[in-house]
């Protein structure tokens, strides 16, 4: 059985929507394996976890303290050369959101990518983090589309080159922005949380300021609202302050 | 808040606040507590990490006490909260080095009841700790999709809610999130060691 049909299963056996001819298949996998029977047990309890939204608001609020918490780790010398450069990017960026008269608009276009592009595509430093990137003339031509913005080309080779290297992270964050720019937001926000998740990389910071931008252009406030926390909880984060001012806008 | 702030919640302020959930009582907690919690746990073969955890852990243990109406105090507050802190974290050095343990205390602590004990050390409610320890590290649309789903929304709802195109996507990303919260938890050496237990 395929892991997600096995997911779907126990879903609906323990939400008792089952047959009565599937329940009893399925009981009669369970008491052979017991892999299965441990994954039921867990899917019980997490369900019950994340059932109680009280609980969950205090987590977030109690994480939101943990990371404000959070000690700098010292970092490389390169990746505080990454570093120095990009508050250059935190700065275009924090002009990219206006809040008027309690209506937040986002002015994605404002955010100027080409500024972006300029302090990230600076080949010494980019193939610092795209292992592949040298002479791949795909990947060039790519960002020279983007440099162009020409972001509906860009964002379609993008796409064609991330199928083949799903783990190049640093296009994956100018496909997130190329799909900003394109109002493809879902994707957008595909890209970013794809970044935030492989968590340990040089773009991680920046996923999670344009995911949070994506939020609330798509007025997914409670989400917008979490991101912006972690954000803002960031002990010396470039986007610390901008995140403090949206989330004070949002609390009116 | 300044530091001067220390100074003027009582205890009976923390336990309302706590049970309100308000960010103003909460931070108070932290900000005084959290440095005898590292101090703690540094001094007992912990990282500061593990205090961070531990202080998460414990303030979530009293808030349950406090909404479910079971919370009596017969020590101060800082007292009651350090004892919680001092009986998980002895729950967990047991589980990571199988021996008994003798804590080097800090600060003065309490008896604790039979029934907060049991919840310290009742695998169950120590999976669930865990559980949440991992779902604070999805990305928010993973964690706000999981809500959902727990809630009882519907593929339609959830799709139309979080603006997904469509169902199937809102599917395929429900069953992505799901998976990865799983993995984290079937990795965590906590649940590996509860459940290395359960099955002597």
């Amino acid at each position: 059985m395929k892991k997600n049909n096995i997911q779907e299963q126990l879903e609906r056996y323990l939400k008792g929507v089952m047959t009565a001819k599937e329940m009893k298949q399925f009981e009669s996998l369970l008491v052979k394996d017991n892999s299965l029977f441990k994954e039921i047990a867990l899917e019980q309890e997490l369900t019950s976890v994340l059932q109680e939204e009280d609980i969950l608001d205090l987590k977030h609020k109690l994480d939101a303290l943990h990371r404000s918490n959070r000690k700098t780790i010292p970092l490389s010398p390169v990746i505080e050369l990454m570093r120095s450069n990009l508050k250059y990017v935190a700065a275009a960026a924090g002009m990219g959101v206006l809040i008027t008269a309690g209506v937040l608009t986002l002015t994605p276009r404002s955010y100027t990518a080409d500024k972006l592009f300029k302090m990230y595509y600076q080949p010494d430093k980019a193939l610092i983090v795209n292992r592949s990137g040298r002479g791949n003339v795909n990947i060039v031509e790519a960002l020279m589309k983007f440099q162009k913005k020409e972001f509906e080309a860009a964002s379609q080779m993008f796409e064609q080159i991330l199928a083949k290297e799903s783990d190049n992270i640093a296009l994956r964050f100018y496909s997130g922005i190329s799909y900003i720019e394109t109002e493809k937001y879902d994707k957008a926000i595909e890209a970013f949380n794809y970044i935030i998740e492989n968590n340990d990389n040089l773009y991680v910071e920046h996923a999670e300021w344009y995911l949070a931008l994506c939020y609330l252009k798509q007025e997914k406030t409670s989400e917008a609202r979490i991101q912006l926390l972690r954000i803002a909880n960031e002990e010396d984060g470039f986007y610390k302050a901008d995140a403090e001012k949206i989330l004070e806008k949002l609390e009116q | 808040m300044n530091k001067r702030a220390k100074e003027i919640y009582s205890d009976q302020d923390y336990i309302e606040g706590l049970r309100q959930r308000r960010n103003v009582i909460i931070s108070a907690i932290y900000r005084n507590y959290i440095d005898c919690i590292i101090n703690l746990v540094n001094r007992n073969s912990g990282t500061d990490e593990d205090a961070e955890d531990l202080f998460q852990d414990a303030m979530i243990i009293i808030y349950k006490r406090i909404r479910n109406e079971e919370l009596k105090l017969s020590c101060s507050f800082k007292t009651f909260f350090y004892s919680v802190c001092r009986n998980l974290w002895l729950q967990r050095l047991n589980k990571r080095q199988w021996t008994t343990i003798r804590i080097n205390d800090t600060e003065e602590y309490a008896n604790l009841s039979a029934d907060i004990d049991y919840e310290i050390v009742e695998p169950s409610e120590e999976r669930k700790r865990i559980y949440l320890r991992h779902f604070s590290s999805l990305s928010p649309d993973c964690q706000r999709i999981l809500e959902l789903f727990a809630q009882g929304f519907n593929v339609n709802e959830i799709a139309e809610q979080m603006q997904y195109k469509s169902d199937d996507y809102a599917k395929a990303r429900k069953y992505q999130c799901k998976e990865l919260l799983k993995a984290r938890i079937k990795n965590d050496p906590l649940y590996k060691a509860l459940a290395d237990d359960e099955e002597k």
